[in-house]
Parts: structure tokens; C-alpha cells; sequence
């Protein structure tokens, strides 16, 4: 399609060629040559009429507040004219480096390939999609209609909290009590290969455990008759529960640094830290009107990766900051209960204590330690990681100090937790790493 | 060499420059000059103040001129090229083949638009009085587009490497035009004796060729637009 401008040119050859008959004039005629040869010869150009971009890379993962380059590859085969592109990054990226809107120059070259490149930083934690880069092709003298098209060649952006090294002081002074000693084995799980201690046989223990070898010896020897098993190491050492609240209480804060995220980077510690020590762990994401997403408990790399990938596809709860039964903690450990009961798990819920949530909590605590074993041990089995959301969203001192003050309203409420049975942890990111906390609070 | 925003608005002000020396020069050398001249001198003398009227005149004049580049807009232009082709349109109707003022029977005819430039001069100045014109649309377009652009997020460099090719296209372009037409009147100059006896066969030769020529050459520029805006 031509533009207004063409019809303005033929407009001013049509008057100067009427004007020039009408008045018998050979040089209004001639002079009304000069658009219409303008617009012919200007016609002739047409503007590019493909723009073929590529990227460079396919997929990509990063950390929070990792830079990413993105190379994109732009090949302009026809035409001459000026063209735009535009590769539009996804909201929560900011733009560090380079640019993401670009203009080209199509000149009288057979063909130009350029390699353009910018680069993004990833503020929030998410898996993203990069696909349309748009682009616009302007006629060189504007007498044909702008072309406007878009290529699509998508970029995955998996972005995830950078894992926090947290380590296990083995110093007398300094010994982190961070639950689970290296010691403790689980009861339940697949027997190894690996040969741990001969004992006595317990109702249960099958027969082809019996040794009968060593119970025959000293039956001979300290004439007792109870037979003697074979004891093997259990696969795993004990299993952890990860309860990620992720309802509409977690999202106090910005979009990009809230409760929820600060809950997220929290876990994939966690989940790092037992899995390293071959723990089994399980995480149970709950506070969502859907259905609660659970990952069962696993050992190993793979079982990081499965965690990872849901707490990196996590995303705030909208609606309102009701308690509806149904997407209550009581609710999740009821669901999960079949794989809570004889495990004897450590269960860890991250959430951000509340008023407001404080009787779900209250009610899921007591949940949780029916299915506890060692009940009547003083070292509670269940850990309630209380993010600190006021703090997160204060935005100045004035904000920290109301913050504080609000925190200090919440110690009832969490002495009501605590009484239910769990050790609560308060964590204000603002002011205490992950790590910090861990090897110091949980000592008390 | 990499061509700036302000580059592209020195250029328009050449051209602006052009147009109106061009257009001046061509007044100057009309007969409507003098007796405006004249008038003036005789207004001075009642007056009583003794003044050099083509200076003053020549100030009175290029105000708008810069007053219409400084404001800068495509829609200023056409008050440049308005005001050129005022000053310069007595010479081009001192040359026109009917005087519709004389048919009429009006005592005020083209006569009183008498020039000194020769027919060539006068030619050359209409073509560039209009290729200025185009030229000064193009760059406007140009330069409203880099503001766009510019508003959008580009870069200044990739802006620096946008101009010179549009420019250049641009300067080409109506230059190329501009020698095209005037290499059309020359051609028609020189093939006139040729063609004048096959002409001189039609009845009413001028009405024939003049009408036949007015309704072909829209018709075929119409299809040509149309074909062109399929593309």
C-alpha cells in the first residue's frame, strides 16, 4: 500500500501540470515532472520485505540478579529502507546493558547480517519465554506503508535462586544444631548392600534376615535362643518435609522481593543442604485454592532438580488473604500423611506468621506431630521458618521501625506455635543471610 | 563522516537559503520589482525619510523565510515554498503561451510581467524551486521519524548510521528527478521541429494533443500508483 505522502506528490503533479495547461505554460508542465519522476524512481525501491532474526541461544539458566546476554542474529536479504526491531524481555528484566530496540539501515548491499546483543538482568525468580522479536520496515522516502511483522524463535530463560552454601560448623564452640545429625538413620527405606551391625531378632524382621551362623554360635556359646539378623544400611538417612506456604499472606512486598520469594530461596537452601547430606526430602507447596503440589521424598540430584523446577514455576497466590479450609496446612499434611507416618520426618513449613494464619498453623503443627515418633523427646520435630514480611515490604527506616513494632504484636502469635509444638524461626532477610541463621538461631 | 540531527536541519537551511535568493533573484529581475521599487521610493519621498529600500525589502522578505525554517515543521515548508514561488511567479506567467487576462479583455495582462531572465533561467529555477520543496519534505519526514525513534529507545549510534543513507537516498533521488525533467524540456526543445509537422496535420492541434495529453498522462500515472500499491 502507498502512503499519504505519494498521494501528496501526485496531488502536486497534477496541479502544476493543470496549472500549466490551463496558462499554456512549458515550464509549469516541466516543473511538474519533478514529483512524479520522484515518486517513480522512489517506487521502484521497495523496503525490506523479510527480516530474519535468529538467536543465538535456545536456553538459558541463570540466578536472580544474573546478567543474561542475548545475541540475536538479523539477516536482511531485500529491499532498501530503514529497519526497527524489537525484542521484548519479559516484566521482572531490566535492561543493563546494550539495547533491545535496534535500527538498521538497509542500504543498495545485496544482503546484511548483523549480530545484535544486549543484556538483561533477571530480578525474580520464574522460568520465561523470549519468542517474538518484532520488527518494522520503513520505505527509504516514506511513500509506502511501514511493513510490520515479527519473527518468532523462542529463548527459555529458567531463572532460580542462587543456592545458598550453607555448612555445618563442626567447631565445640560454634557446633550448629541445625536438626538432623549426620548420625540419625531412617527406619523405613530400601535396605543397601552395605553391612551395619548384627542384633537380635525383632518380630518383623523377615526370615532370610537370620544369621544363622552367628545365632547358632552363640546359642553354643551364652546359650540364648533368640536368633541373630543381619542389619543393613537403610537407602537414605532420614526424610525432611518442606511445607511452602504460597497463599496471598507470602506476596507482602514488591513484586520482586516479597515473603514468597524469600520463602522460595529458603527451601532451595534447604533442599540443598539435606540432600547433600543424603537425606531424603519431600516438599509440599500449599495455600493455593488448586491443589496442593507435592514432590514425595527422594534422594539425590535428581530429586533437587524435581524440587527446583517447582519452586521455580511458583507464583503468588492472588485474591484475597482469607484462610479457606480447604488450602490450609491441616489440609496438606492430611494429604501427605500416608508418607509422613512412620518415617518420622523433620517437617520444616516456611511461612510468615500472622494472625491471621496462626490457627491453620496451630491446627497443621498438631497434624504434623501425630505422625512424629519421638513425641515425647524435647527436641521438636517440626520447624516453622517465620519470614518476616513486614520487613520486606518497609520501604525506609520510618517503615522498619513500624515493621519491628509489628513484630513485636506477632510474639503472642508465635508463642502460640511454639506451645503447639513447633520451634519457631523468625527471618527478616532484611537484616540476617539464610546461612547466618541457620548456624545461630537454631541452636536455641 | 557520520551525519547528526543538526546536520540534516544545516541542510534544510541551505536549501531554505536557495529558494529564496533563487526566488529574489528571479523578482529582481522582473518588471513587478521596479515598479514596487518605484513605489516605494515615491512612499519614502511623501514620507520624507530617506531609506535603501532593496535592503529593507530584502529583510522584510527573508523574515518569514527564517521564521518558517525555525519552526521546522513539514507544514512550515510549504509557507517557504509559497512565498518563493510568490515572488518568483511573475517571471513563470510572463512566459505562459495564453493570457487569460487578455482574452478577457482586461487593460492588466501578463505584459506587466515582463522578465529579464531568459526562458532556460526561468526553467531552472522552477526546478529548483521544486525539488527544494521535495527535498525539504523528505528531510522533515526524516527527522520527525529519528525524534520517533529516538522517543522509542534507539540508540544515538544506530540514529548516526540511520541518516546519512536516508539523506543520501533522499538528495539523490530529487536530484536525479530534477536532472530528468530538465533533460525532458531539453529533448522536447530539440525533437519540437520534428514532431511540428506530423502536429500541424490534426485539427486544432492544441486542443487535440493538449486534451489527449491531459487525460493520458493522469490516467497513466493513476495505474502506476495502483500497480505499485499491490506490491
Amino acid at each position: 500500500m502507498l502512503s499519504k505522502a505519494s498521494s501528496k506528490f501526485f496531488s502536486a503533479f497534477l496541479t502544476l501540470l493543470l496549472a500549466g495547461a490551463f496558462l499554456g505554460n512549458t515550464i509549469l508542465i516541466y516543473a511538474s515532472l519533478i514529483p512524479l519522476f520522484t515518486v517513480a524512481l522512489a517506487l521502484t525501491f521497495s523496503q525490506p520485505s523479510r527480516v530474519i532474526v535468529s538467536r543465538a541461544e535456545k536456553e538459558m539458566a541463570l540466578y536472580v540478579d544474573d546478567d543474561a546476554a542475548i545475541s540475536l542474529r538479523v539477516e536482511i536479504p531485500d529491499g532498501v529502507g530503514l529497519v526497527t526491531l524489537a525484542d521484548t524481555p519479559p516484566k521482572h528484566f531490566k535492561l543493563v546493558g546494550g539495547n533491545n530496540f535496534r535500527v538498521l539501515w538497509k542500504g543498495f548491499r545485496k544482503e546484511i547480517v548483523a549480530e545484535i546483543s544486549y543484556k538483561v538482568r533477571c530480578t525474580r525468580r520464574g522460568v520465561y519465554q523470549l519468542s517474538t522479536i518484532n520488527w518494522e520496515s520503513i520505505h527509504p522516502l516514506f511513500l509506502k506503508q511501514t511493513k510490520i511483522g515479527s519473527s518468532k524463535d523462542a529463548l527459555r530463560l529458567i531463572v532460580r535462586h542462587r543456592p545458598l552454601a550453607v555448612r555445618k560448623i563442626r567447631g565445640i564452640r560454634t557446633f550448629s544444631k541445625i536438626p538432623l545429625p549426620s548420625e540419625s538413620s531412617a527406619k523405613m527405606g530400601v535396605a543397601t548392600t552395605d553391612f551395619r551391625e548384627i542384633r537380635d531378632y525383632l518380630p518383623g524382621d523377615p526370615y532370610r534376615s537370620i544369621n544363622w551362623k552367628a545365632t547358632a554360635k552363640l546359642v553354643h556359646s551364652h546359650k540364648k535362643w533368640l536368633p541373630k539378623v543381619n542389619e543393613f544400611e537403610r537407602e537414605g538417612k532420614r526424610v525432611v518435609w518442606i511445607f511452602l506456604d504460597k497463599s496471598a499472606g507470602m506476596s507482602l512486598g514488591s513484586t520482586t522481593k516479597n515473603s514468597l520469594e524469600y520463602a522460595v530461596q529458603a527451601a532451595t537452601a534447604l533442599t540443598r543442604f539435606y540432600l547433600e547430606r543424603d537425606c531424603r526430602v519431600g516438599l509440599c507447596v500449599y495455600g493455593s485454592k488448586s491443589a496442593e503440589r507435592i514432590v514425595l521424598p527422594d534422594v539425590g540430584n535428581r530429586q533437587y532438580y524435581r524440587i527446583l523446577k517447582e519452586l521455580t514455576a511458583l507464583e503468588p497466590e492472588d485474591g484475597q488473604k482469607s484462610t479457606d479450609s480447604s488450602t490450609s496446612l491441616r489440609n496438606a499434611v492430611k494429604k501427605c500423611r500416608g508418607h509422613l507416618m512412620g518415617s518420622n520426618p523433620l517437617s520444616i513449613i516456611i511461612t510468615s506468621v500472622s494472625a491471621r494464619n496462626v490457627g491453620s498453623l496451630v491446627e497443621g503443627v498438631k497434624e504434623m506431630r501425630k505422625c512424629t515418633l519421638r513425641r515425647s523427646t524435647r527436641e521438636s520435630q517440626v520447624i516453622v521458618i517465620h519470614v518476616a514480611g513486614n520487613h520486606i515490604a518497609a520501604r525506609d527506616d520510618y517503615e522498619g521501625i513500624a515493621a519491628d513494632l509489628m513484630e513485636l504484636e506477632n510474639r503472642y502469635v508465635i508463642w502460640k506455635v511454639r506451645r503447639a509444638g513447633a520451634r519457631v524461626v523468625s527471618w527478616n532477610p532484611m537484616r540476617h543471610s539464610l546461612a547466618k541463621l541457620l548456624l545461630t538461631r537454631l541452636r536455641s | 563522516m557520520k551525519l547528526k540531527y543538526r546536520h540534516i536541519r544545516l541542510i534544510e537551511l541551505f536549501l531554505v537559503l536557495l529558494m529564496f535568493g533563487l526566488a529574489l533573484y528571479s523578482f529582481s529581475k522582473n518588471r513587478v520589482y521596479d515598479s514596487m521599487i518605484l513605489l516605494l521610493q515615491q512612499l519614502s519621498a511623501l514620507l520624507k525619510v530617506d531609506v535603501d529600500q532593496p535592503i529593507y525589502l530584502i529583510i522584510f522578505i527573508i523574515i518569514p523565510f527564517l521564521y518558517f525554517y525555525a519552526m521546522g515543521r513539514e507544514e512550515h515548508m510549504d509557507g517557504v515554498y509559497m512565498m518563493s514561488w510568490l515572488m518568483h511567479l511573475p517571471s513563470v506567467l510572463w512566459y505562459s503561451g495564453l493570457d487569460w487576462l487578455k482574452v478577457v479583455g482586461s487593460p492588466l495582462n501578463f505584459q506587466v510581467l515582463e522578465t529579464r531572465l531568459s526562458f532556460e533561467e526561468v526553467l531552472l529555477i522552477s526546478a529548483i524551486l521544486v525539488g527544494g520543496r521535495i527535498l525539504l519534505f523528505f528531510t522533515c519526514q526524516i527527522r520527525e521519524t529519528l525524534i520517533g525513534l529516538r522517543k522509542r529507545g534507539a540508540d544515538e549510534s544506530d540514529l548516526e548510521a540511520v541518516i546519512p543513507g536516508m539523506t543520501g537516498f533522499a538528495l539523490t533521488l530529487v536530484t536525479l528527478s530534477t536532472a530528468l525533467a530538465l533533460a525532458v524540456s531539453y529533448l522536447i526543445a530539440v525533437t519540437k521541429e520534428l514532431f511540428n509537422p506530423v502536429v500541424a496535420l490534426a485539427p486544432y492541434p492544441y486542443v487535440t494533443f493538449g486534451v489527449a495529453c491531459l487525460v493520458a498522462i493522469p490516467a497513466l500515472v493513476i495505474i502506476y500508483f495502483h500497480s505499485k500499491a499491490k506490491d
